[in-house]
C-alpha cells in the first residue's frame, strides 16, 4: 500500500483524497470527505448500509477501492438531491419509514437505482432489490410502500 | 430487561417549576441526593425556592419569544420516544407543536430514570411527565389570570397563547414564564380527560427523518473532534488467552499512533475482553494495522462448545431444578382419571443483537481530570459510572451525552463499549478517541440472549379444562450477569410469562428453573425472556388443542373464558406485586386477529395457520399466522396479522412500526438466527454466516391496534415473542410437523426456501 492523492467525484464536485488506494470508497467518504451518511454495516458486502451510487448504480461502497474510482462518478445520499425533496426522500418522510435510520441511506440510493430501471416495479422485483440489504428495525414493509407509491405517482406523470 | 424484576430504583425527587435566566420558565425535577441517601423522608424544596441550574433536569423550557425546548430523557434508538414523550409534555402543557425543539438529555441521575428498555418509556412517563407539564399550564394560567385580573375559568389555551375571549386579549406563555415561575406550585393538579387532548392518539411522523433521508443524522458512529483518534481492539477470542503480535509490523502502517496491550475488565455485567489496541488516526488505517498485528493466541479456555451447553440443559431439565413458582398440587391432580397428557421440550439458541450500527463510543479525557464521553447509549448513566469506574473517577468528574443509536435491541443497556473507550483514551495523551467494533467484533464479542431449553408437561380432561402444567426451564441465565440482590430467586431475568405471570388458569402448576453456566456474557435482547417462555407455552398450548382433536383458537377461547381475569401476587424483598392477567382483553385481541386472517384451522394442503396469544407486563398481543409449504420451494410466510392492546395509544403511526417491527425481528429469529460456540468462539462473524431476515422473507403484515382508556403500556418487545410459536403452530397445521426448536429453517432444513 502506499499513500497517494486521489480524485474524486463525488455529488458534483471534485475532491482530492490523500491515502492508501486499497482504502475503501466507504471510509474515504466517511473520513476522509466527511460524508457519513453512508454507513457502515459489514464491511464485507452484505448489509448494504454504505450503497452509493457510482456511475448511477447502486454499489456497496465498502467494497469499492479508492484507487478504482478515479473515473467514476460517485454520488452519496448527501447528493441524491439538492434540498432532501427527491421524490423517493419526500415519500419516505410522507410514509414515516425510518425507524433507528441507520440503514436507510443504502435503502434509499437502492431504491433510486430501481425505480431508474424498473419505472413499475413488482412486489417481487422489491424483494429482489433489497435482498441484499438488512434492517433490523423491521422497516421494509413501509420502505416498499414507499417505493411502490413514488413508482405509482411517476408513472401518472 | 424484565421491568417487573428490574423496575425498582427511584429516588426521592420532586418537581420543579422555577426561573431561569432570560425570563425562561423551566419544569423538571429537583433531586437532593445527599438528603434522598440520609434522610428517610426528604421535605420537598420551598416552592420557587432558587435551584442551581446543574440541581434541576429539566424536561421542559419555555422560552420568552414562546419558543419551547423539550429534553428527552430517554434514549432514542428508532422507537420514536424522542416524538411520543414530546407529545405527552407538550399535550398537556397545550404547547404549540411548530415551536417545540427537542434534545437528548445528557447523563444524569436527576433526570429520573434514563435508562431504556424493557418497553417502560411510555409507561413509566405518562403520569409524570404530564403531571408536570399540567402543573407548568396551571401556573401559567394563574399568571395570567393575576395579569389580566380575570378569573382562570374564563380563559381558554391553545398553542401557547393564553386567551381571555370577552375582552378579546392574549398573552403568549413567553410573556407569562417569568410571572408565572414566582407563583407558588400547585399540588395535584389534574391532567387532561382523553376528550381534551390534541396530540395524544393522534399519528405524528417522526421530525428526525428529514435528517435520516438527506444523510444528515449523526449517529454515535459519525460522531466526530478535532484531533481525534480511532480506536479498534483485536479482542481475546477465549477467555485468559495470551496475544502473541507484531506491533512493529503493525506501527508501519500510515496513520497508526500507539499499539498496546488492554486488560480484560471481569466485573459484571461488562466483561470486557482485553486484547491488542490499535490507535490510528483514521478507520481504514486502524483495520489495516489489526490486520498487520498478525495477532496468535495461546492458552485459554477454548473447552466451550454449544453443544455441550445444550446436552446439559438437556440433562438439566430431567432433574428436579429450583421450583420458583407453584399452585396447587400436581400429584394429587394427576389422580384425576382419563387425562389426556402432552409433553414436550422447546429449545433456542444463543443470539445476537447485530444492531446495524456496531458498538462504538467516544471518550477525551482532559488536562484538568475531566472526562467527557458520547456515544450510542441504552443507559448513559450506567456508561457514565462505567468510564468514571474504570478510570478510577469519582463518576462527577465524567459528563456523558448520549448519542442517536442505530438500533439498541437491548444491547446498548451494557456499557462494556464505553469502558472500553475510557482505557483506549487513558494511552491517548488528551487526544479523543473514537473505539469502533467492526461487524465481526460485533458478533462474536456480543453479550448474547441465552440459550434455552423448557421441558412442559401438561394435562387436560376430554373436555378441556386444563388440570395440570408443569414447566421446567434451562436457561444459561441474564441474571448471572448481575451481582443479585440478596432474595432475588434463582429464574430473576428469566420468567417472565411463566410461574406467576402464567397467562392460563391451570390449578395445578409449578415451574422450576435450572441455570447452565457458560463462559459466554449474556444479556437483554429485544423481548428478553418471554421469546422463549411464549414459544414454549403457546406452542404446547396448541399441542394440547390437537392432542383433544379441537381447534387451537375454539380451546384458546374455551380456556381463556372460563374466569375474567387470573390474579396472583408475587413476592418480592421490596413487598408484594399483584400480577393481574386479563382474560376479557386477551379474547378481544385473539378475536381481533383471527377474524382479520379469516381463521381456519384447515385451510387446504400445504396450507397452515397458526396462532399465538400472550401478556406482556399489562400489554396483550395475538399473533396469527399464514403458511405455505411446498416440497420443492419450501416453506413461505403468506400473512402475518399482529393485534395489541397496550391501553392508551399515544402516537399509533410509531405503535405500528414498532409492532410490525417486532413481527419482523420474531420472524428473524424464529427462521434463521442462531449464535452457536465452538471451540470456545462464537462460531458467526458477519451477516453471512449470521443470516437475518431480508425483504423476500418478509410477508404482508397486517397489525391491528385496540384502544381503550388503561394507562399505556409497553409496546417496544410486544410483537416479538409470539411469531415463533404462531409459525411453529402454522407449520404443524400445514404438515403434521411440530419443530420444537428455533431457528426453523436449520431445524428443518427442507422448509427454507431455496433462493
Amino acid at each position: 500500500m502506499a499513500i497517494a492523492r486521489h480524485m474524486v467525484k463525488v455529488n458534483g464536485v471534485r475532491r482530492t483524497v490523500k491515502a492508501d488506494g486499497d482504502m475503501p470508497l466507504l471510509w474515504a467518504l466517511r473520513d476522509h470527505l466527511n460524508l457519513t451518511g453512508s454507513k457502515y454495516g459489514c464491511g464485507a458486502g452484505l448489509c448494504g448500509a454504505c450503497t452509493v451510487h457510482v456511475d448511477g448504480r447502486a454499489t456497496r461502497s465498502c467494497q469499492v477501492r479508492l484507487a478504482d474510482t478515479a473515473k467514476k462518478t460517485i454520488t452519496t445520499i448527501e447528493g441524491l438531491s439538492k434540498d432532501g425533496t427527491h421524490p423517493l426522500q419526500k415519500a419516505w418522510i410522507e410514509h414515516d419509514v425510518p425507524q433507528c435510520g441507520y440503514c436507510q441511506a443504502g435503502h434509499l440510493m437502492q431504491a433510486a437505482d430501481l425505480l431508474q430501471r424498473v419505472k413499475a416495479p413488482s412486489d417481487a422485483d422489491i424483494d429482489e432489490a433489497f435482498r441484499g440489504l438488512v434492517c433490523r428495525c423491521g422497516t421494509q414493509p413501509r420502505i416498499k410502500k414507499a417505493v411502490l407509491a413514488v413508482a405509482k405517482a411517476g408513472a401518472r406523470k | 430487561m424484565n421491568p417487573r424484576e428490574a423496575n425498582t430504583i427511584d429516588r426521592r425527587r420532586f418537581l420543579v417549576v422555577t426561573a431561569a435566566a432570560g425570563g425562561a420558565l423551566l419544569v423538571g425535577l429537583h433531586a437532593d441526593d445527599a438528603s434522598a441517601k440520609t434522610r428517610k423522608h426528604a421535605k420537598p424544596p420551598p416552592a420557587a425556592a432558587p435551584v442551581r441550574p446543574n440541581e434541576l433536569a429539566a424536561w421542559i423550557r419555555i422560552n420568552r419569544d414562546n419558543s419551547i425546548e423539550i429534553a428527552i430523557p430517554r434514549q432514542e434508538m428508532g422507537q420514536g420516544v424522542s416524538t411520543s414523550l414530546m407529545m405527552l409534555l407538550v399535550d398537556e402543557l397545550d404547547g404549540d407543536v411548530a415551536r417545540v425543539t427537542t434534545y437528548q438529555a445528557e447523563a444524569n441521575q436527576k433526570y429520573g430514570p434514563q435508562g431504556t428498555g424493557g418497553s417502560q418509556s411510555i409507561k413509566q412517563s405518562w403520569v409524570p411527565l404530564r403531571e408536570a407539564a399540567a402543573t407548568a399550564r396551571a401556573m401559567l394560567l394563574q399568571a395570567a389570570s393575576l395579569t389580566l385580573k380575570v378569573p382562570v375559568q374564563d380563559l381558554t389555551v391553545d398553542k401557547g397563547v393564553i386567551t381571555h375571549a370577552p375582552s378579546r386579549r392574549s398573552l403568549r406563555y413567553g410573556e407569562l414564564a417569568a410571572a408565572a415561575a414566582s407563583l407558588p406550585k400547585p399540588e395535584n393538579v389534574a391532567t387532561k380527560s382523553k376528550e381534551q387532548r390534541k396530540l395524544i392518539g393522534k399519528p405524528m411522523r417522526k421530525r428526525e427523518t428529514r435528517d435520516v433521508v438527506r444523510g444528515v443524522q449523526l449517529y454515535g458512529i459519525d460522531f466526530k473532534l478535532p484531533g481525534m483518534l480511532v480506536g479498534m481492539i483485536e479482542r481475546t477470542p477465549v477467555p485468559g488467552a495470551r496475544p502473541r503480535y507484531d506491533a512493529a509490523a503493525a506501527m508501519r502502517i500510515a496513520g497508526v499512533v500507539k499499539i498496546f496491550e488492554v486488560p480484560a475488565v471481569a466485573d459484571k455485567p461488562l466483561f470486557i475482553r482485553g486484547g491488542v489496541a490499535v490507535l490510528a488516526r483514521d478507520t481504514w488505517s486502524a483495520m489495516q494495522a489489526r490486520h498487520a498485528l498478525n495477532v496468535t493466541w495461546d492458552g485459554g479456555n477454548a473447552n466451550e462448545e454449544s453443544t455441550l451447553v445444550a446436552a446439559k440443559q438437556a440433562e438439566a431439565v430431567q432433574r428436579p431444578g429450583a421450583q420458583f413458582a407453584s399452585f396447587g398440587d400436581i400429584d394429587g391432580a394427576l389422580t384425576i382419571p382419563d387425562l389426556v397428557a402432552v409433553a414436550a421440550e422447546y429449545e433456542m439458541p444463543m443470539l445476537a443483537h447485530a444492531t446495524m450500527e456496531p458498538m462504538n463510543c467516544t471518550v477525551q479525557i482532559n488536562k484538568d481530570g475531566t472526562v467527557q464521553g458520547w456515544g450510542p447509549s441504552q443507559n448513559p448513566v450506567r456508561a457514565q459510572q462505567t468510564i468514571a469506574k474504570l478510570l478510577g473517577l469519582d463518576q462527577a468528574k465524567v459528563t456523558f451525552q448520549p448519542l442517536v443509536m442505530g438500533g439498541g435491541l437491548g444491547r446498548r443497556s451494557n456499557s462494556d463499549f464505553a469502558g472500553e473507550a475510557a482505557l483506549l483514551a487513558r494511552q491517548a495523551d488528551g487526544a479523543p478517541v473514537k473505539l469502533l467494533w467492526t461487524r465481526e467484533d460485533d458478533f462474536r464479542f456480543d453479550h448474547y440472549h441465552p440459550m434455552t431449553r423448557a421441558k412442559v408437561e401438561a394435562w387436560t380432561t376430554k373436555d378441556g379444562s386444563l388440570v395440570a402444567w408443569r414447566h421446567h426451564l434451562a436457561s444459561t441465565p441474564v441474571g448471572s450477569m448481575f451481582a443479585l440482590a440478596p432474595g432475588t430467586g434463582p429464574a430473576a431475568f428469566e420468567s417472565a410469562g411463566i410461574g406467576d405471570g402464567f397467562l392460563y388458569d391451570a390449578p395445578n402448576a409449578s415451574f422450576r428453573f435450572s441455570g447452565v453456566e457458560t463462559a459466554t456474557p449474556r444479556w437483554w435482547w429485544r423481548g428478553v425472556s418471554w421469546v422463549y417462555n411464549v414459544f414454549a407455552v403457546e406452542s404446547a398450548i396448541d399441542e394440547l388443542a390437537n392432542a383433544l382433536n379441537q381447534d387451537p383458537l375454539a380451546y384458546r377461547e374455551q380456556l381463556l373464558s372460563r374466569t375474567k381475569q387470573v390474579t396472583r401476587v408475587q413476592k418480592h424483598a421490596r413487598g408484594d406485586e399483584e400480577i393481574v392477567l386479563d382474560h376479557a382483553r386477551m379474547t378481544k385481541v385473539m378475536q381481533e386477529a383471527t377474524q382479520r386472517i379469516g381463521w381456519n384451522y384447515q385451510p387446504g394442503p400445504g396450507r397452515g395457520m397458526g396462532l399465538a396469544v400472550y401478556e406482556y407486563d399489562g400489554s396483550y398481543a395475538a399473533i396469527a399466522a399464514e403458511i405455505a409449504v411446498d416440497a420443492k420451494a419450501g416453506m413461505q410466510v403468506k400473512r402475518i396479522v399482529a393485534a395489541a392492546d397496550v391501553g392508551t395509544i399515544v402516537n399509533p403511526l410509531a405503535l405500528e412500526a414498532q409492532i410490525v417491527g417486532g413481527v419482523i425481528f420474531g420472524l428473524s429469529s424464529s427462521l434463521r438466527e442462531r449464535i452457536t460456540i465452538e471451540k470456545g468462539r462464537v462460531a458467526q462473524a458477519n451477516y453471512g454466516d449470521y443470516e437475518v431476515a431480508r425483504m423476500p422473507d418478509i410477508p404482508p403484515i397486517e397489525v391491528i391496534l385496540l384502544e381503550n382508556g388503561a394507562a399505556p403500556t409497553g409496546a417496544g418487545e410486544l410483537a416479538v415473542p409470539g411469531v415463533a410459536p404462531a409459525l411453529a403452530n402454522a407449520i404443524f397445521a400445514a404438515t403434521e410437523i411440530r419443530v420444537r426448536k428455533t431457528p426453523f429453517y436449520a431445524a428443518r432444513p427442507e422448509l427454507k426456501p431455496a433462493v
